[in-house]
Parts: structure tokens; sequence; C-alpha cells
């Protein structure tokens, strides 16, 4: 019983205090942050001290129209690179599965190895590509007349949508593959000997089979989503097209250290942390009700 | 998620800006950071004046090129440099925010009277004075003399000389969508204000009439074409006026050495003019940003920072140094330094022209009145993300509009008082 409780302690205690330290704490402080704000009255020359502020911060970060701005692209972004990804990866996934793809393990590891590079160098790497004089890519479409500003006004979130999927898809494949090949081959082969196509098997029997691998993935996904920054970030410094509040995570960073507010950005990440928190449990509920109709 | 990324980033910054030795010892030397032009020149000259009480000068970036964050950091971890260089701009911020210390009772009778009245005014919120002006310039008109024949005294004459440049294709002059100083500096020719006090409120209007006047008028040269649309110091537009497809350039007194280092090969062609006037019986001029000294809230060496700093506006044996580096036009704000700045700055690169008689003609013109606001750095990025959207139907006044919008909020979270005007 004792070897038992200490084993439990043993095997949780690692994972508790990473928890309590990276994770709660500072969650906690951001919280106290919020509340407690370094705060002026009337013109506020000579007059700063830290006083509790109430729902300011929050009543604030919500009536900014950069923030809500930058809540209307995160959600454009999500709408257009989150079924692109899910169904992109699941599609990819089937096609390996099934064996018509050949090849598998080389283009697997092809498909996989954008996820190797970090997301500040696939920028940097997309930057120099989207670069007009630079490119290759702009040279070479150029000469077939194609003429794409891929920084400009109307480019900016398909842009930023091309580097998230050249870095995510093939690690969703991936992920979608494993648990495809966890299907049990005799329900596959049922399916096949009632006269189902690859097609038919595909859709009506594994997709619903790995149904909760694909929630895992939606959550990860939407949340990735809603914390878009490091690639609009580095875009923001080339083009001012994206502004340095460009989404809510850009808008925390920005109030942090250019407005040098951090009771705001701790508001704004409060907030963002309640959104995610909601969106998750959301999912998992839907998914939940889902499968058990 | 969030705030464990930006603890770190925090921890991260602290760490890069906390390297710096003790500035508690009162004995030891002051430490100042500036990114004006020939500040090294002026402090050997003061170390070599003053050998028991030397200055460590740290040449950093300037404010929006990181200097602000730099200081904001350096201030928060406790090892902030006695003074600062500062932009005006940046003055409210740092004094709101505690870093820049309050030096109303450190400034003496005879520091006050060699700087003039405008100058003072931008550096005195709620009747406290939080900086020492060092120049106050006003804007000029630089243009080539073998492409601009007649110089437009109106801004009514300098729209037809544009019109009349564009025929032979020829930009008369630039807009710069990352130039919201510039832009201002016409704002406050018209006599607009963005910031403004009502006892103890801020009143804030980035559209009132004076701003939208300024706003139309170079909206209408945009919209017909007439103007060269280029970032400020981009390479874009440096080759243009290198290659003679612009004519001209508008920039405060600092930017006359400024433009002569950057396209060196003009030198010869280049004038300097005042800049047009919306009525020339009743003149008036902005300027596109003035240089202040700071004392940090926490320096223990206040008053030989005030010796230091006084020395810096108001000494000729300063000015002479800063500009026998030739690479600084500053233009001081204290009238008595003229004399020397004139001996000292050379124009050949503007065929001999007497700079410091047509810049003294023009500081007199300048008005006190004009503010800037808390967090100048975040409104001024809101600007220009307004302006960079000039391509795509998004209009000047419509940039002021979200500008405010997207600064009102700042303030009240600071819990400023503040309306809209």
């Amino acid at each position: 019983m004792i070897r038992q409780r200490s084993a439990i302690g043993l095997l949780l205690g690692p994972f508790v205090v990473l928890l309590l330290v990276v994770f709660l704490a500072p969650t906690l402080y951001a919280v106290y942050l919020s509340f407690f704000a370094r705060s002026h009255t009337g013109l506020g020359f000579g007059n700063g001290q830290t006083a509790f502020v109430g729902l300011r911060n929050y009543g604030v970060v919500l009536t900014d129209p950069s923030f809500l701005q930058g809540v209307g692209v995160t959600l454009l972004y999500s709408a257009v690179f989150i079924p692109l990804v899910i169904i992109g990866a699941l599609a990819l996934a089937l096609l390996f599965d099934s064996g018509v793809v050949r090849f598998r393990q080389f283009s697997q590891t092809l498909l996989f190895l954008p996820h190797a590079v970090p997301g500040i160098i696939a920028t940097v790497i997309w930057l120099y590509l989207y670069t007009p004089g630079i490119s290759p890519v702009i040279d070479l479409m150029d000469g077939l007349d194609l003429h794409v500003d891929f920084l400009g006004l109307e480019m900016v979130v398909p842009s930023l949508v091309n580097i998230a999927l050249w870095s995510g898809l093939g690690y969703t494949t991936v992920i979608f593959f494993a648990a495809l090949r966890a299907v049990p081959h005799e329900v596959v082969e049922a399916a096949a000997i009632d006269g189902a196509g690859p097609v038919r098997s595909a859709v009506t029997i594994k997709v619903p089979l790995i149904r909760g691998t694909i929630v895992t993935v939606l959550i990860f996904t939407v949340i990735g989503a809603l914390q878009l920054f490091t690639e609009p970030m580095l875009l923001s410094k080339v083009t001012p097209l994206i502004g340095p509040r460009f989404t809510p995570n850009m808008y925390i960073y920005d109030a942090a250290f250019a407005r040098n507010n951090h009771s705001l950005a701790s508001a704004a990440s409060v907030l963002l942390l309640i959104v995610c928190c909601l969106l998750s449990f959301a999912v998992t509920r839907g998914a939940a009700r889902g499968s058990r109709s | 998620m969030i705030t464990r990324r930006s603890m770190l980033a925090a921890a991260g910054l602290t760490l890069l800006t906390g390297c710096s030795s003790a500035t508690k010892d009162p004995n030891g030397p002051l430490k100042f950071w500036s990114s004006l032009r020939g500040t090294n020149t002026v402090v050997d000259a003061w170390n070599a004046k003053n050998p028991n009480d030397p200055v460590v000068l740290e040449t950093v970036t300037s404010g929006f090129a990181g200097g602000n964050a730099k200081l904001s950091n350096a201030a928060r971890a406790g090892n902030a440099p006695d003074v600062v260089s500062m932009a005006d701009s940046d003055l409210p911020m740092f004094a709101l925010d505690g870093v820049a210390a309050d030096l109303t009772d450190l400034i003496s009778a005879g520091l006050r009277d060699d700087l003039g009245e405008v100058a003072w005014s931008g550096a005195t919120f709620g009747g406290r004075v939080h900086g020492v002006p060092l120049d106050l310039p006003p804007l000029l008109m630089l243009y080539r003399e073998d492409l601009l024949r007649e110089v437009p005294a109106t801004w009514d004459e300098f729209r037809e000389a544009a019109r009349r440049l564009k025929s032979q294709g020829i930009y008369l002059t630039s807009f710069h969508p990352n130039g919201y100083n510039l832009f201002a500096a016409h704002v406050m020719q018209t006599g607009g204000r963005w910031f403004g006090v009502d006892g103890d409120s801020w009143v804030v209007n980035f559209t009132d009439p004076q701003s939208l006047k300024a706003a139309d008028y170079w909206q209408s040269l945009l919209d017909e074409q007439l103007l060269f649309l280029a970032p400020g110091s981009s390479q874009e537009w440096l080759a243009a006026l290198a290659e003679g497809r612009v004519a001209a350039h508008l920039v405060s007194v600092w930017g006359v050495a400024a433009l002569a280092s950057s396209v060196p090969g003009g030198a010869g062609k280049w004038r300097i003019a005042p800049v047009p006037q919306w009525d020339p019986a009743k003149p008036s001029i902005g300027r596109d940003g003035a240089s202040l000294h700071v004392i940090t809230a926490d320096s223990v060496k206040k008053d030989r920072a005030m010796r230091f700093i006084e020395w810096m506006s108001t000494s000729p044996e300063a000015i002479t140094a800063r500009l026998s580096s030739g690479r600084s036009s500053l233009f001081p704000a204290a009238p008595k330094l003229w004399e020397a700045a004139s001996r000292q700055f050379k124009t050949t690169f503007y065929g001999g022209q007497d700079l410091d008689g047509l810049a003294a003609e023009q500081y007199e013109l300048q008005h006190g009145g004009w503010m800037w606001g808390p967090r100048m750095q975040s409104t001024a990025t809101s600007i220009h993300h307004g302006l960079a959207r000039i391509p795509y139907g998004t209009t000047i006044a419509q940039a002021l509009r979200d500008a405010e919008a997207e600064t009102l909020p700042d303030m009240r979270s600071l819990g400023l008082s503040v309306r809209r005007s």
C-alpha cells in the first residue's frame, strides 16, 4: 500500500511540479496582474501606483478595436486553415493507408520533414519566397504572366495559411496514419467482402473508427490557431500591413513590450486562456455527444 | 501558455539588459545613453575638460528602433543610466512611467532663460519639467536647385510646382507611410492638436479641423499621384533621391546633415528653403522631432547629471564639439548658441548656403501647445499601419481616426482621465 502510494508520488511528482511551476503559478500571477495594475489619476504624471483596478483592463481589451480586429483575423485564419489541414491530412493518411501510394515511407518522411523545421525558420524561408525581387517563385510566376503580391492586403491570410499548412500537414497526416494502422484488419476486410470499395470503406469504416484521434487533433489545431504568433510576428517586420496587434497573441506581446502595460497584457492573456478552455471543452463535449448517438 | 511565453520573454529581456555595472555609487562616472549623431565628440570634450567628473557614453539605437524598450527594461531592472537622450515624442511615456525624473527643482534660472518658452513647453507636463531641450528644429525644405527652379512660397504654389514637375516625370516630394512625425509637423503648422490638456484631463482629437486640413491637402496630392509613395529611409526612396526622380525632401534641421550622407552624389546640387506657408501673412512652422535629455528617477547623481546636461544644451563648446563630428546638423534650442553653430557647420553640400540664418528665422515661427501622447510609439505604429494601406484605398484621415481609436483604450487602461474634444 505504502509502496504503491510512493510510486504514485514518484511518477506523478515531476508532472505536478512542472504543472504548478510553469502553468498554474504564471496563470495565477497573470490573473493577479490583470486586477492589480499600475494606475494613475488625472493627467497621470507623478501619481502612478499599483492599485486594485477591478475589471478595468478586461473592459479595455474587449472594447479595443485592434484586439477585436485581431480576433476577427484569427477567426478568418481558423476558418480557412482548420478545414484544410484536417481534411487534407485525413485524405493523405487514407491514401497512405489504402496502399495506393508507392514509396510510402519515403513520401511520408518527405511530407513530415517540414515539421522538423522550427516555425521561425519556416517563416524566414517563406518570407524569402514571398518577397518580390529576390523570390525565384515570383520570378517564375512573372514569367508566366501571373502577378501575385503575396504580402499584399488580400494575400496576407492565405500566405499565413500556406506557411502553417506546409509545416503542419505532414505532422497531422502521420498522427492520422498511425491511428488508421490501429484499425482492425478484419473490420476493413469484412467491409471489402460486403462489397465496399476503397472510398466507401474509408469514409464509412475507417474515419468513424479514428474519430477520437480526429477530435484530439482538432482541439490542438484550434488552440494552435488561436495562439497564432510566430509567423505573423515575423511577417509584421517586413510588411506594415501586418500590424503589431495582428492576432490576439501579438496584441498581448505588444501590450507588454511596446506599451509597457503588463496588466493589460495579462487581462488579454486570461481572456485568451478562457476562450481556449471553453473551446476545448465544447469540442470534446460535442464529439462525445456525437459518438453516443 | 501565453503567460508562460511572455514571462520567459520578459526574463530573457531582463537578462539581456541586466548586465550593466553598478550605477548606485554616487561617486562613480555618469552613465549616459544616446542615439544622437555626434554625441561621442561631445562626451570627449566634456571628459577632457572635467577629468574628475567623467561621463561614460553608450551609443544606443534610437527610441523606436529599440532604445525605448531598452530603457524601460533597464529602469524596471534598476540599472538605468543616469542621463538619456530622448525624442520629445517619447518623453510623456517615460515621465508617466516614472522613468524620467521630475527636474523642476534642479533647473537653474539661467538655464530656464537660455532656452525659449516653446522649447520648455515640450518638456513640461502639468507644470512639472521632465526634460531639458537640446534642439528645437523647424521643418525645412531641402531641394534640388537644378530640378525645382522656383521655390513655392505657399502650399497652393507647391501643388502647382508638383504638377509641373510631374509632367516632366519628376516627383516634387515623397510621402512616407512610415513618417508619422513628418505628417505631425504639417499638423503643427496648421495648428492642429492631437493631444492636449484641459485641467486634470487629457483631451484627444486626431481629426480636429486643422489636422483634417493637412490630411486632406496631402491626400489630394496623393490622389493626383503627385507624390513618390515610399517609406522614409528605404532603398527605394534613397535611390529616387540619388537619381533625381524626387526633387525635394521635407525634414527638420537635423536632417540637413543626414541627407548629405545619404546621397553624397548630390553634393552642390541641393539647396535649403523654408517650407511653404498656408497664409504668408500669418506664417507658422512645425517640426518633425526635437531632442531632450532626461535624468532617470533612480539616479543618485542628479546634480552632476544636471550640470552635464546644462553644459550640453547651453555651452558653445558642446555644440562646436557635436558639429565637429561632421555627422550632425543639430540646431540648438538655445539661441545664444546659434553663432557658434553657424561657425562650425559646413554647408558645402548645399552650395555653401547659410543654414543657420534661415533656421533661426524659421525657429521664431514655431509655437507651443503641441503635446505628444503617453504611448506615442504605439500611436505612431497605428498611424503607420493605416498609412501603409493607402495603396488599398485607405485615406490619411481614416488612418488618423483608426490610430486615435487604438490609442484611447491604452490611455484608459492606465487610469488616465481622457476625453475627446
